[in-house]
């Protein structure tokens, strides 16, 4: 039988197929350059903007970037002022007053979020500013509607 | 077992031969048959299809544009892959920067 003495060429010969596959997929990952730190990257490339697209956005973004900025620093502080809160006590009214200020804080958040979306995707093209609009939409809100998805056969067991 | 009632062997085969008269064969019947015997003997079995696929992969140019093939392959999705890396790690840090509920744990 011939075929046992041809196993060991066909494996040299896939194994040397791989190291050149691997060989290539390497080189191509380190050839690429490195990400920019442009906050605003992801639009050029994903939407395919021009610089005088980009600079109608980039005023719209340094405007609401103080914003969330702020925005950050209060939901971090509700959130460890909940957390010391909650190491000196399970419960209790102050524990729900928290909660809800928290939930309002961050439907404000969301609110705000959407109205700069909807100003950033004004001042884009028609087609690129729909498409932003939705994709921002679903990236900033999908959270909670996993949240809501996974919850939802527990609270139909409830009722 | 009585012997004498058996006719010898010879004397069967001529009798069969004789009752049964075989047809003539064909010419050159014999020299037929061994040739094909050569042909099958030479011609590659279903089981030889990995030797004949080793040899062609040795042939310098099925080799060598394999190998080419493989490189290409290689670059192709390792550039494409870097790329969706990329542009991943640019979503985050622009959903970083305008969502504070991303940002916050």
């Amino acid at each position: 039988m011939k075929s046992p003495s041809r196993l060991p060429r066909l494996a040299l010969a896939l194994g040397l197929a791989a190291v050149v596959f691997g060989l290539g997929y390497g080189v191509a990952s380190r050839l690429r350059p490195a990400p920019t730190s442009d906050e605003l990257a992801w639009l050029v490339h994903e939407f395919g903007l021009t610089a005088a697209e980009m600079a109608r956005v980039r005023p719209l973004h340094e405007g609401y970037r103080p914003q969330c900025a702020e925005m950050c620093d209060r939901i971090a502080a509700q959130n460890r002022e909940l957390t010391a809160l909650l190491r000196q006590t399970a419960g209790g009214p102050e524990v729900e007053r928290r909660l809800r200020e928290i939930a309002a804080l961050r439907a404000e958040c969301q609110s705000r979020m959407l109205r700069h979306f909807e100003q950033v995707a004004a001042a884009l093209p028609a087609a690129q500013g729909t498409r932003y609009l939705a994709e921002m939409q679903r990236l900033t809100l999908d959270l909670q509607q996993d949240m809501e998805a996974g919850l939802a056969p527990r609270s139909h067991e409830r009722h | 077992m009585n012997s004498d009632c058996t006719p010898p062997d010879s004397e069967l085969r001529t009798l069969l031969r004789s009752a049964h008269p075989a047809p003539a064969l064909l010419p050159r019947f014999q020299d037929r048959v061994w040739r094909r015997i050569e042909r099958e003997a030479a011609a590659p079995g279903p089981a030889d299809w990995l030797g004949r696929l080793v040899a062609r992969l040795f042939h310098p140019a099925w080799a060598l544009s394999g190998l080419t093939a493989m490189m290409l392959f290689g670059l192709g999705l390792g550039w494409y892959s870097a790329e969706a890396r990329s542009l991943a790690a640019e979503r985050n840090r622009y959903l970083a920067a305008v969502s504070p509920l991303h940002r916050t744990p």
